[in-house]
């Protein structure tokens, strides 16, 4: 009986585990909005240095173009997205 | 023995996700030259739905407009410049329900690039045109109603304005009339002082 309760236990657990890992890849973390912010500024000044930061990046067009998507789809990460990407652009044109 | 290979089961359900995301990260395939315009009217793509935003335009289209560009039914640019048209169009005061339907039917219809934000404009100023008649329409009755009001008032001042003028003309001649002999007196008077 004890056995029986410890098991279901812990596939509750490991679902929960499971559920909070699916989640976490649906939302967009700081580290990922600061990456394609930074790249979204590179291409308004140098094409070809933004594509090279992609690769370096290890990023291909269709995940940017993926991650943008879903940043533009929440009014709070565009905003926070369109205000890196400016302070970026200013970084770059100094 | 049963536990221990359900346990293994239910832990490689836990893993997948996370192998997942990490075989994500590796380069599906490397850019080419037309990708960087691609990487460009998608990274305008935001700065596009914020200002639209700001204008009013409804969540909905916006939202529906870029799940188009998701699920690959309109292009990045496409997308942006429908956003663009819709901000515009909110800009004005207008309405944008029902847009991203339209433009995805227009793109299945084959329209696309220029054309189909032509498309998109003209659609728009085709509701627009149909509702400013539909105003035109209330507004010239009204119009109408008062045009034929001040055309009654205008007549009857006019005609008080006749009534008036007669008597007055009258009453001036007489006056006119009254004066003149006054007028001469004094210049009579002078001279039979001189004399």
């Amino acid at each position: 009986m004890i056995k029986k309760i410890f098991l279901i236990v812990a596939i509750v657990v490991l679902v929960v585990i499971g559920c909070a890992n699916g989640n976490e890849e649906k939302a967009i973390d700081q580290k990922t909005l600061d990456k394609v912010a930074k790249i979204a500024a590179m291409v308004e000044i140098d094409e070809t240095k933004a594509l090279e930061m992609l690769e370096t990046e290890k990023m291909s067009v269709d995940k940017y173009k993926e991650i943008i998507t879903a940043i533009t789809l929440d009014a709070k990460a565009t905003d926070k997205f369109v205000e890196m990407k400016k302070n970026y652009m200013e970084q770059y044109t100094k | 023995m049963k536990h221990a290979s359900l346990l293994i089961i239910i832990a490689i359900f836990t893993i997948s996700p996370l192998l997942a995301q990490t075989t994500d990260e590796a380069p599906e395939r490397t850019p080419a030259p037309s990708d960087a315009e691609e990487l460009k009217s998608v990274s305008r793509l935001p700065e596009a739905a914020k200002e639209a935003r700001e204008a009013g335009t409804e969540e909905d289209e916006i939202q529906n407009v870029v799940k188009g560009v998701q699920e690959k039914k309109l292009s990045p640019e496409e997308g942006a410049n429908t956003i663009r048209i819709m901000e515009e169009n909110s800009a004005e005061g207008a309405s944008n329900r029902g847009i991203s339907d339209f433009v995805v039917e227009q793109k299945a219809k084959g329209v696309h690039g220029e054309d189909l934000g032509q498309a998109v404009r003209t659609e728009l100023q085709a509701r627009h045109r149909v509702r400013v008649e539909e105003g035109e329409g209330k507004t010239e009755r009204k119009e109408e109603r008062e045009g034929q009001e001040a055309e009654v008032e205008r007549e009857s001042a006019e005609k008080t304005k006749s009534e008036t003028k007669a008597p007055d003309e009258g009453d001036q001649k007489q006056k006119d009339m009254k004066k003149k002999p006054d007028e001469e007196q004094p210049a009579s008077k002078g001279k039979g002082k001189g004399k």
